[in-house]
């Protein structure tokens, strides 16, 4: 009894570890310049591997801020999401639904008191919840 | 040897674990000068070369937007794998064999190494279409055309 208890507990980690975060998901350090009122767009690229699946950001340090994702060849780019001022902020969605093999850059506009600044955070894609 | 210079400057250019943060910023003019000296510098497929013109401008922020150095590596670097993978599954639609082994070379010699070490599923989604297209498959190199260049002018 005691036996399949544990096994039972075990199958429900492993089952809540996976919905969390799926297999195929990728993440990576996020450091950049900023400008107040100002976009920058970034030039580290990122792909899209898996079909359907969307791009969430967190910032640990930095300003409020406008973050949005674009397609780095041009043509196509999301709707700016709010990052508050106060960190770590939550891991925010910002593009859904994309098509395997799309590669996006990041952009970020300031809206802190500083003329110049940086931020730092978390950049995950390929992520399917 | 010019385009291995190249590939060394971008690899250079896209090492880091992290996106460093810039000292510097360019302007759209700044971006555009960047664009055409980095442009040269690729090997690009005889039969399928952007509009470098119609390039930039789609490319372009707004002239209020500040650009980080390098991008154009980055934009280049997507654009010239669609030129080969569109050279390459041209090439195998007409049953030219000779050029079609040419393109397969630079897919898989090359191209596989434009994406960062930070982008992993890139590099693997690189491999996997290069070694798909050495089976014959055109699904990941097609799905990548459509991705990214859909709206891309060529000149050829």
């Amino acid at each position: 009894m005691k036996k399949r208890l544990i096994l039972l507990a075990f199958g429900i980690i492993a089952a809540l570890f996976a919905t969390a975060m799926p297999a195929s998901a990728s993440s990576a350090g996020l450091s950049g310049s900023l400008r107040k009122g100002q976009w920058v767009h970034y030039g580290t690229q990122r792909t899209i591997s898996v079909s359907g699946t969307h791009i969430f950001v967190k910032k640990t340090d930095g300003p409020e801020l406008d973050v949005k994702w674009r397609r780095c060849a041009g043509g196509a780019e999301g709707s700016p999401v709010r990052l508050q001022n106060a960190d770590p902020t939550p891991r925010i969605r910002i593009g859904s639904n994309f098509r395997s093999g799309t590669v996006f850059c990041l952009s970020a506009k300031s809206h802190g008191n500083n003329t110049t600044d940086t931020w730092n955070g978390t950049v995950w894609w390929n992520v399917t919840s | 040897m010019r385009y291995f210079c190249f590939l060394l400057l971008f690899l250079a250019g896209c090492g880091t674990a992290r996106s460093a943060a810039p000292s510097t910023v360019l302007d759209a003019d700044g971006y555009a000068a960047e664009v055409r000296s980095t442009y040269p510098k690729m090997r690009w497929p005889a039969d399928v070369r952007p509009d470098l013109d119609a390039l930039i401008t789609a490319t372009t922020p707004p002239p209020d937007e500040a650009i980080q150095p390098g991008l154009s590596r980055q934009v280049l670097g997507v654009v010239n794998t669609c030129a080969w993978y569109r050279s390459w599954d041209a090439a195998t639609g007409r049953g030219d064999a000779e050029q079609a082994k040419a393109g397969l070379r630079v897919i898989t010699d090359v191209v596989t190494q434009y994406p960062p070490e930070v982008d992993r599923a890139g590099r693997d989604y690189v491999r996997d279409a290069a070694a798909h297209a050495a089976d014959g498959n055109p699904d990941l190199v097609r799905d990548y055309v459509e991705a990214n260049c859909f709206d891309t002018k060529w000149s050829s």
